[in-house]
């Protein structure tokens, strides 16, 4: 059999159709970089199977011809994962996207990895129910990506993030051979398998079937929006609603860069742009409860001195304010060329003192630094603005990222909340495991990929000197 | 205009794209096609296929109405085809169609083409000499286009010093669907508006623009321009029309005087939907309908581009319509102004997906350009089914006026 790369490449369009393997370096370039643009590769290919048979298929034959490979799905990843390192190929799961059964009784989807995740939500909206991961960019990205970063979002604070949602998985392996972790069961496994998969940014496995729970949508949920001169105040409001005892939804900030930018945007809400920062905050579940946390959360918001407190008139107008905060790094397009948005996490109640910090790296470093995280779980998203066109801003923009995680870590917290370590923290990875941890997590991914193949050059740093 | 540089690569955009959806294709997404115009502006020569794929954008704007930073890709995709005309030749029946549609004397021959494709000796004649894509096409046509086409008389000429409201017939929509405008300016009426149809209204100029045309656009926004100068609003009910009369701006960069009278043209154009529901409309007819259960295609250049969606609803349901969603209703259709003519299979692609989304129980169509109901009628009528595909206006008309049609 022929093993050179082009000799696997026609065996594979001989399987899943020759119009869905791609080498023409034009197209090649459009799947150089994912959400992260600090970095662009060409995929040796890339190939698009329409099931999960014939993505076991092509991994057989990739791996029997030792040839690098990572899935991709919508190509939202904020940290590299999508993007081919050691010119792998990429196996683009895009036309795997059904949602294949509904099952109300046990309230679990059964769907592809190719599902974008607010459609499943949109499916089942009208049976009640809702799908309670929602990552800011939950229009576009899909649920297989969102096992394999186990993906966050702004009402994951009270209904925990992707992996406290997915009961199984089916995933091809690095050889080929398809499996299932977990099960339909309320219990985990003694081993929990599907718990390593869950977030390990495809260096494991390619996830082919996902079935996640939803859940019943809640009876009632208030909206409050508030207005803060100084961030200081807004970030104290945030540790004493939480240190009272009530777990909202969702506890959103936005500053006044990151505002300024979501104002010239496709969903205006009409922030007063000379406001230092916004509180967006959610209760959720039956009405007793709801009404007895909003009335906490009002009393502790005013102690801080807020310029304004709003509830939004309208489904609609809650809506635009969602819609507003989700697309907020989009829309950093209006402020700079490319943004660079770090993912570090901190106990909550060290939050003004790091975002304080934060402004400080900034100034050091000469760039713009737009905040725009969820508060309530001390998930920091300060978007590092830089223009790719200027090779000095952009290594300032890297070192000052890198300081950024640095505090989170000496704060006691992680360099990485949701959006994965990807190949952008690989270096910072030293800086929360010491080399006996970095060396127990790559003998794990040996017993996984031996040949390392799978999504290459990811998650783990280069050893250097043996522990 | 904005520069494809705010581009910052998030992808929100890929699931609203018609033909992402298709291909499952970076390369074919709005994201990608802001890659390949990138490398293009760097000098690079894309590969053939590249050029393909970035030349099947439909422009139909989901992307721009999506994307946080508002880069209108589909905008950028239009300028880059008319700057390298040599790179991709738009079809010839795509120019053709356009040029004809330009003048008056081209509208008429068009319109009595249209007819005798309709008769059937001549159709099956006429039939051998063209495209596919054209005979597919005309099975959507409505079963009797009438003969002359609309000239409509308002009940009331405006005195001097009054100011009306301005009728814009449109080009297909006159020769195809002049009842559609009949009756458009028979609500308006309804609604007490003094109506005026200048004579020396043109053809919108879209059809020719986006096949390259950049000249004869301008002289048809010009006349469009002067035609109806005196009008206080001009009421359109193509969406594809009105949305280019809106951006006549664009087509004078440089030109203070002519980009500051389109300026003023696009306060004062409104989509007929628009206007209706800000109107009130008389007591309905007391009989039944005769179809009520229809669902809504929302065309590309209302929905996106203009941002015009509730108003169909409430003024559907007003008129005692039941509404049933089709999934993504606005999906385009295929149709694309000349795209169908131009990209013959993936308007095909997208047709097939639209007529398949349409709900088994509903009885009819409504949606608001004469692309989308030929297209959506002529997928249906492929697929043996028996749903009757008409502008929303001509629904409302049946509702209040009782049907003849």
């Amino acid at each position: 059999m022929d093993r050179t790369l082009e000799g696997v490449l026609t065996e594979i369009s001989n399987l899943i159709g020759r119009e869905y393997v791609i080498t023409d370096p034009t197209r090649l370039a459009t799947y150089g970089s994912d959400g992260f643009t600090l970095e662009h590769r060409l995929p040796a290919a890339v190939v698009l199977p329409g099931d999960a048979e014939e993505v076991s298929a092509v991994v057989r034959r990739l791996s029997e011809a030792g040839q690098p490979f990572l899935a991709r799905g919508a190509g939202t990843s904020l940290s590299g994962g999508a993007i081919a390192m050691n010119g792998a190929v990429i196996i683009h799961l895009s036309r795997l996207s059904r949602i294949v059964s509904i099952d109300l009784e046990n309230a679990v989807v059964e769907c592809e990895p190719g599902v974008v995740n607010r459609t499943i939500s949109q499916r089942v909206a009208g049976l009640g129910y809702f799908y309670a991961p929602d990552p800011s960019s939950g229009q576009a990205c899909t649920v297989g990506g969102n096992v394999a970063e186990n993906a966050g979002g702004p009402h994951c604070l009270k209904y925990g993030v992707t992996g406290s949602h997915v009961l199984m998985v089916e995933a091809v392996l690095a050889d080929g051979e398809k499996v299932r972790l977990g099960h339909l069961g309320a219990y985990p496994d003694p081993v929990d398998f599907l718990g390593l998969l869950v977030g390990s940014e495809g260096t494991f496995g390619i996830i082919t079937r996902v079935w996640v729970r939803i859940l019943a949508k809640p009876k009632t949920r208030r909206t409050v929006m508030a207005l803060f001169d100084h961030v200081r105040d807004a970030s104290q409001a945030v540790s004493a609603i939480i240190s009272a005892g009530v777990i909202p939804a969702s506890m959103e900030m936005m500053d006044q860069l990151a505002i300024s930018a979501v104002e010239q945007g496709a969903y205006r809400v009409g922030y007063p742009l000379d406001v230092a920062a916004v509180l967006l905050i959610e209760v959720d579940g039956p009405p007793i409860e709801v009404e007895a946390s909003m009335q906490t959360v009002e009393a502790i918001l005013a102690k801080f001195h807020p310029r304004s407190i709003r509830m939004p008139a309208s489904e609609a107008e809650r809506e635009l304010w969602w819609a507003n905060r989700k697309t907020a790094f989009g829309a950093m397009g209006f402020l700079s060329p490319r943004y660079y948005v770090q993912d570090g996490v901190i106990p909550r109640s060290r939050l003004p003192e790091v975002l304080e910090q934060i402004a400080q790296i900034a100034e050091r470093y000469r760039i713009r630094v737009a905040n725009v995280f969820h508060a309530g779980d001390g998930n920091l998203h300060p978007l590092l603005l830089y223009d790719d066109r200027d090779p000095d801003e952009v290594s300032r923009v890297t070192q000052a990222g890198s300081e950024v995680l640095r505090v989170c870590v000496d704060m006691g917290g992680s360099i990485t909340g949701e959006h994965g370590v990807g190949l952008e923290k690989l270096e910072e990875m030293r800086l929360q495991f010491d080399p006996h941890e970095l060396a127990a997590q790559r003998a794990l991914k040996a017993s996984f990929d031996p040949k390392a193949l799978l999504n290459p050059g990811k998650v783990l740093p280069r050893e250097c000197a043996s522990p | 205009m904005l520069d494809t540089a705010v581009c910052v690569h998030c992808g929100l955009c890929l699931p609203s794209c018609p033909t992402y959806q298709e291909t499952g294709m970076e390369s074919a997404s709005p994201r990608g096609r802001v890659v390949l115009l990138e490398a293009i502006a760097r000098g690079e020569k894309p590969s053939k296929e590249g050029l393909r794929q970035l030349d099947e954008c439909l422009d139909c704007r989901a992307c721009e109405a999506v994307c946080p930073a508002h880069v209108p890709v589909g905008h950028r995709v239009d300028d880059f085809r008319r700057a390298h005309r040599n790179w991709i030749s738009p079809s010839k029946g795509a120019k053709r169609v356009s040029r004809w549609l330009a003048s008056p004397m081209g509208l008429r021959g068009f319109h009595w083409a249209v007819r005798q494709s309709q008769r059937p000796v001549l159709a099956r004649l006429a039939s051998r000499g063209l495209p596919l894509s054209l005979r597919r096409l005309s099975q959507g046509l409505p079963p009797n286009i009438p003969g002359p086409m609309s000239r409509i008389t308002p009940r009331r000429q405006p005195s001097p010093g009054e100011s009306p409201v301005g009728l814009f017939l449109g080009c297909v929509m006159d020769a195809v669907y002049a009842p559609t405008n009949a009756h458009t300016a028979e609500l308006l009426e309804d609604t007490g508006a003094l109506l005026s149809v200048p004579r020396s209204q043109r053809c919108c100029g879209a059809l020719g623009f986006h096949s390259g045309d950049e000249a004869q656009a301008k002289r048809l926004a010009i006349a469009n321009m002067e035609a109806f100068s005196e009008a206080e609003t001009v009421v359109v009910n193509a969406a594809g029309c009105g949305a280019f009369l809106k951006e006549y701006e664009s087509l004078f960069e440089g030109d203070l005087t002519w980009r500051a009278r389109a300026r003023d043209l696009a306060s004062r154009v409104q989509d007929v939907h628009e206007y209706l529901s800000g109107h009130p409309l008389p007591p309905l007819e007391a009989r039944p309908l005769k179809t009520s259960v229809v669902t809504i295609h929302d065309a590309c250049h209302l929905a996106h581009a203009q941002g015009v969606r509730q108003p169909l609803r409430d003024l559907l349901q007003r008129a005692g319509y039941q509404v049933v969603e089709m999934m993504e209703s606005d999906r385009c259709c295929g149709s694309a102004g000349t795209y169908n003519l131009s990209h013959p299979a993936m308007a095909e692609r997208l047709k097939q997906r639209k007529v398949a989304d349409v709900p088994a129980e509903v009885r009819g169509v409504a949606t608001s350009n004469p692309g989308c109901m030929l297209q959506i009628q002529a997928g249906l009528k492929e697929a043996g089914r028996d749903l009757r595909v008409a502008h929303t206006v001509d629904w409302l008309w049946e509702a209040y006026h009782g049907s003849h049609a």
